[in-house]
């Protein structure tokens, strides 16, 4: 089976509001990123950074949703456009419609499809994230997580190569969270997804990604590539104590280093 | 806190003890009296609507012109939804127009007109209600469509959905509880407005009735049609609020 590499390019991004008098609040600073997506293994890549820090902000840019004040992203070295549908972005509130049935969820997102061969693909999708039998629910009935799983579900039937997750897992209960933790990795190793998850979560990023890109507030920039996977394709599972309490203090030491300390909220 | 049902009960039985205190006065202990007539003589006079007042046939007349016309109006407005969400700068402006026309000048002050140029007319009084009915529902849908939550476009945006598919499947049905809660709202102002616009055109409905009955001094056929105009508006409103709960039980909104 042949390889494909997508590549996907931020470069030299830059986002600032205009305020009264003329003044400007920059909110992402010269971020520059690149992370491939690799046909034979999903992977997971967390932008961890503390509230505030645009990371939002950066993941829909990214996404196709905003504009950047300058700089651009790039996917295969083309300018990104949302009507490619490789990159799908889940916001941080539960996104998946109320007023349609799981299922209907999933052909809303066929309809907006450039061809009609996905809709196939919806049965193993829903099989695959556990939806079976919910059908015919509608999300208001259920729980985020389930909500959060209807959103996932949904962005998998376009086929995209990334799915941005914009800290949507922080407001869940801790079971929950760690349903989607094994949603995501089962999904990343079964279709082969690359995952970027924007989180404020030291722990969550840890435990999932392959690397971490450390972000900065005030104005946020990203200032440190962490790569913790050292086998890319090796099936990805979630990090157990050891490796996890080396990774952090790495992390953590990094900060001081940095005088960044205060800026991150661990969440462990 | 006071829930809602709870309040309903009470104003509900509240009318029941007006009611009660109606029957107890007026039929046993004054009888004779110049200012409200006695219940078996407003119960009597439920007769008199049917023939001397052509109940059944100005019964119609409202109730399809109120019920038909919303229907319309709604439809009509599914139909430009689309063109409303993505307006154009020159239609900004003209929606800018009229909501300061309405905010001002009364509607029933077109139905005057309305009935100046075309007196006794059936299909004016048709038209006067879905302009108003539209209006209405305009005006929502243009402040409705800005509080759709980010998270359903942009995640429909994210899907690749064109500016068609968000405007009908997104944004529409995102605000569609709160629409028929507008409907549900207005539903008395929609009454009051065609009755104010049958009584000055003095053609068919409720609104011919009230005067027929004022003019002819009938007050027992006066109370018995305010009576029985408040049954149907509360069966009306009865009638959409269960609507809403079973066809749009969702929230879309930012509230």
């Amino acid at each position: 089976m042949s390889t494909e590499i997508d590549i996907l390019q931020v470069k030299n991004v830059s986002k600032y509001f205009e305020m009264p008098a003329g003044a400007k609040n920059h909110v992402l600073e010269n971020i520059n990123l690149s992370v491939e997506h690799n046909s034979q293994y999903g992977q997971v890549i967390s932008i961890l950074a503390p509230f505030g820090a645009g990371k939002s902000t950066l993941l829909r840019i990214i996404a196709g949703l905003e504009n950047p004040s300058a700089g651009e992203v790039l996917f295969n070295n083309v300018n990104y456009k949302l009507s490619m549908q490789k990159i799908v972005y889940l916001p941080e509130k539960p996104s998946s419609f109320p007023w349609l049935s799981v299922k209907h969820n999933l052909i809303f997102a066929v309809e907006t499809g450039l061809n009609n061969n996905i809709e196939k693909n919806i049965d193993n999708i829903i099989s695959l994230l556990g939806l079976t039998g919910y059908e015919n629910h509608f999300p208001n009935d259920a729980s985020k997580g389930f909500r959060f799983r209807i959103s996932l579900a949904r962005a998998l039937v376009v086929n995209p190569k990334f799915i941005l997750i914009d800290d949507s897992i922080r407001n869940l209960d801790t079971e929950t969270k760690k349903e989607i933790y094994d949603i995501i990795n089962l999904v990343a190793n079964t279709l082969k997804i690359t995952f970027v998850l924007g989180t404020t979560n030291i722990s969550e990023a840890i435990k999932l990604s392959d690397s971490i890109f450390l972000m900065k507030k005030n104005p946020g920039l990203i200032f440190h590539e962490l790569k913790l996977n050292k086998e890319p394709g090796k099936n990805l599972k979630v990090r157990g104590k050891e490796d996890f309490s080396s990774i952090k203090d790495e992390i953590e030491s990094l900060l001081k280093s940095k005088d960044l300390a205060e800026e991150i909220s661990f969440i462990i | 806190m006071i829930s809602k049902n709870t309040y309903g009960k009470k104003i509900a039985y509240f009318l029941l003890s007006y009611f009660v205190i109606w029957i107890v006065l007026f039929e046993f202990i004054l009888p004779s009296n110049n200012f409200l007539p006695k219940p078996s003589i407003v119960l009597d006079s439920f007769s008199a609507l049917w023939i001397d007042y052509h109940l059944f046939r100005n019964f119609i007349s409202s109730v399809a012109s109120i019920y038909v016309s919303i229907i319309a109006a709604y439809y009509f407005l599914r139909i430009l939804n689309k063109s409303l969400i993505n307006e154009k700068k020159g239609f900004r402006n003209f929606i800018f127009s009229i909501e300061w026309f309405s905010k001002y000048v009364p509607g029933i002050v077109l139905g005057f007109l309305l009935v100046y140029w075309f007196p006794h007319s059936e299909y004016v009084k048709y038209l006067f209600i879905f302009i108003v009915i539209f209006n209405t529902l305009f005006l929502k849908h243009m402040d409705l469509a800005l509080r759709v939550k980010q998270e359903y476009i942009d995640s429909a945006l994210s899907l690749g959905a064109s500016n068609s598919i968000i405007a009908n499947k997104v944004i529409w049905k995102s605000f569609q509880p709160d629409l028929m809660n507008h409907i549900y709202n207005s539903h008395i102002y929609f009454w009051a407005m065609l009755i104010i616009f049958e009584f000055a055109n003095n053609g068919k409905g409720f609104g011919y009735i009230f005067r027929s009955a004022l003019e002819f001094k009938d007050l027992s056929a006066l109370i018995a049609m305010i009576l029985l105009t408040g049954i149907i508006i509360f069966l009306g409103s009865l009638i959409i609020k269960l609507s809403k709960n079973k066809f749009f039980f969702w929230s879309g909104i930012e509230h």
